[in-house]
């Protein structure tokens, strides 16, 4: 474990009962996962719906709890934490949702639903409403969006306030959730280009889960790729992308839209079936290895290959 | 009349015009569309929540119903214009002639009957086959051709035992089984995970050469029309901005808007991000001249922002905008 480390897990489980499964029977959303984020990078998360990404990123912030394995945050054993402690921390740890309107609440104003994060800390009146301004200010709005509620905000508004209500608190760190994916392109570009701009003035460390390759490339140092609860590989986000080796790695890659533009529809339909025939005889519960420097790889030869412990 | 293109037109979109009235005024929301859908070819409509897509798919199939009313313009399909058809000539058409699929099938199959079933019904009133037996083996061809192999299995499966990418194959089998002219399919993949959009985009490919069906492809994603777009036509705010071959538009981008979207999509090779300042205005009250002009860099350049943009034709591409006027400028 490097010790710039601000977040790391170690080992993570969770389980969920299974719907409409017999009582007693669970579906394993996140296995074995093992993660560590230095402070100030950004970490993204890639991987399909259903992979384990946003479970990773609530179990990072305790919001679920584990059924095994450790979380660490600035020294601080999340899983040993009792509630009062953790809500001391709570402050310094902060999630911004996929989708702003139904992640804030509609009866509530700007100015209070950014206010709401800060009621913990017990500011004075003039105080706390000096730091949503702030907040507000940082996302790029102003005093007038005070008053607003969320129905007369566009959705990239809507956004802000929401990046507003997490960083009101100073945080440290950020899981930022699908934070574009319901948003029009165009804006997207511009919620992307204020979080890049955030985390590098107020050095966030970032957890960026998405579903989107292209952005993740774009805003990421590093990239994880989880694949049905596990990381099947990770590295220097431009290491990764240059140069892939886990078959789903490179099957999500090849499946870019207008990645594979010179290729013609029946050739891009032959590797994607090679892609999927290698996906499905690859040891799916196999260590990690490091196979160059910070990139790791889920082992081709199956558990009983030398175990390491993944960054 | 042709497609950008080149070949012939198998349907003809002329000066569309629909609208949403209520009480206290009428919005335009698409706003005397023109275009053309070639035989063989996708046309992918692109373009930003609002901007009126599906608008103009469902004023072709005239499924827009009060307060939304088609207020004028034409479209032409085997010589007959389908804004005046009578309805009962428009319902046998539709489906049949031009089908529809949505972005998401779980809300479109019944979840009370299995797929099988509804592919047999839907075979039936359409005449494709004449009796159960028949249907259910043009069924089990039709998962053949969208690539659900095990057909016979997913005949009896309920919608709800089946992933959303096998769903949105079932959904295209639906649509495809009266053999369509032109399937309009909108935001197909939207809601899918990558790797089953790109195995659904090229399976929409293969059935546009194997059947030579066309496609009306709506889309907010620019980077899925770069893989199945044989033509664009770009909306802003309720109206066409550029229109051309899918290889000159993205190669060579000429309206500002069209450029702008282009520079705010993180591509494989994009490195700086680009945002459209401001945002689109309301369409019930759009602005007097160009509705891109106050986003637009070029708009200071030819000073005529406050005067509605004329529709240039610049090497078979056309664009509504002012920096393309040959008498101005």
């Amino acid at each position: 474990m490097s010790a710039d480390a601000l977040v790391s897990a170690h080992d993570l489980v969770k389980k969920f009962p299974a719907r409409g499964g017999r009582s007693g029977e669970a579906v394993v959303a996140v296995a074995n996962v093992n993660l560590e984020l230095v402070r100030g990078e950004t970490l993204g998360l890639v991987g399909e719906s259903g992979s384990g990404k946003s479970t990773v990123g609530r179990l990072l912030l305790r919001l679920l709890r584990p059924d095994a394995g450790t979380i660490t945050f600035d020294g601080h054993s999340l899983e040993r934490l009792g509630t009062r402690a953790m809500r001391g921390l709570r402050p310094r740890m902060q999630i911004i949702f996929q989708n702003p309107y139904s992640a804030l609440n509609p009866r509530m104003t700007a100015e209070e639903i950014v206010g709401f994060n800060l009621r913990p800390l017990g500011l004075a009146a003039r105080e706390h409403r000096e730091r949503v301004l702030a907040a507000i200010r940082l996302v790029g709005l102003g005093r007038d969006f005070l008053g607003r509620y969320p129905h007369q905000l566009s959705g990239g508004q809507a956004q802000r306030v929401g990046i507003a209500r997490a960083l009101v608190s100073s945080p440290d760190f950020i899981v930022a959730d699908e934070i574009v994916s319901a948003l029009d392109v165009s804006v997207q570009a511009e919620i992307l280009a204020l979080l890049m701009d955030l985390r590098a003035r107020l050095r966030l460390t970032t957890l960026f889960i998405s579903h989107n390759l292209s952005v993740v490339r774009y805003v990421s140092d590093r990239a994880a790729v989880m694949y049905k609860g596990r990381i099947v590989e990770t590295a220097p986000t431009r290491l990764l992308y240059r140069s892939p080796k886990h078959p789903y790695t490179r099957l999500l890659i090849h499946s870019v839209p207008g990645a594979q533009a010179d290729t013609d529809v029946v050739g891009r339909e032959r590797d994607r079936e090679e892609l999927a025939r290698e996906l499905k005889e690859y040891p799916a519960d196999s260590p990690l290895v490091e196979i160059e420097a910070g990139h790791w790889v889920q082992s081709p030869n199956g558990s009983h290959a030398n175990p390491q412990v993944s960054p | 009349m042709s497609s950008p293109n080149g070949g012939a037109a198998l349907l003809s979109v002329r000066g569309l015009h629909t609208q949403v009235r209520n009480q206290r005024r009428t919005t335009t929301v698409v706003d005397r569309a023109t275009f053309d859908i070639g035989r063989r070819e996708v046309l992918a409509l692109i373009g930003e929540s609002g901007s009126g897509k599906t608008m103009t798919a469902l004023s072709i199939l005239r499924l827009v119903s009060p307060p939304i009313s088609i207020a004028g313009g034409e479209v032409w399909y085997q010589g007959q214009n389908l804004v005046r058809l009578p309805e009962d000539a428009m319902r046998s058409l539709r489906g049949r002639q031009i089908a529809m699929i949505f972005q998401n099938p779980r809300d479109r199959f019944d979840p009370l009957q299995t797929i099988g079933d509804q592919l047999v019904e839907v075979l039936l009133h359409h005449r494709v086959a004449r009796g159960r037996r028949e249907a259910e083996d043009r069924a089990v061809d039709l998962l053949a051709e969208v690539q659900l192999l095990d057909g016979g299995r997913v005949m009896h499966l309920y919608p709800n035992e089946v992933s959303g990418g096998m769903l949105q194959r079932a959904m295209i089998a639906l649509a495809i089984a009266p053999a369509p002219d032109l399937l309009i399919a909108d935001e197909p993949t939207s809601a899918l995970d990558v790797t089953i959009q790109s195995e659904i985009l090229d399976l929409l490919k293969d059935l546009e050469a194997a059947r030579s069906m066309s496609i009306l492809f709506i889309t907010h994603d620019i980077s899925v029309a770069r893989q199945v777009a044989d033509t664009v036509a770009v909306m802003y705010a309720g109206q066409l901005v550029e229109y051309g071959a899918a290889a000159e538009v993205f190669a060579n981008p000429r309206h500002p808007y069209t450029q702008a979207l282009l520079a705010s999509v993180p591509s494989p090779d994009a490195e700086i991000l680009h945002p459209i300042p401001g945002q689109p205005p309301a369409l019930s009250n759009p602005p007097p001249g160009c509705r891109f002009a106050p986003r637009c860099p070029s708009a200071a350049q030819h000073g005529r922002a406050l005067e509605p943009p004329p529709v240039v034709t610049v090497d078979r591409v056309s664009v509504r905008c002012w920096l393309y006027d040959p008498g101005g400028a």
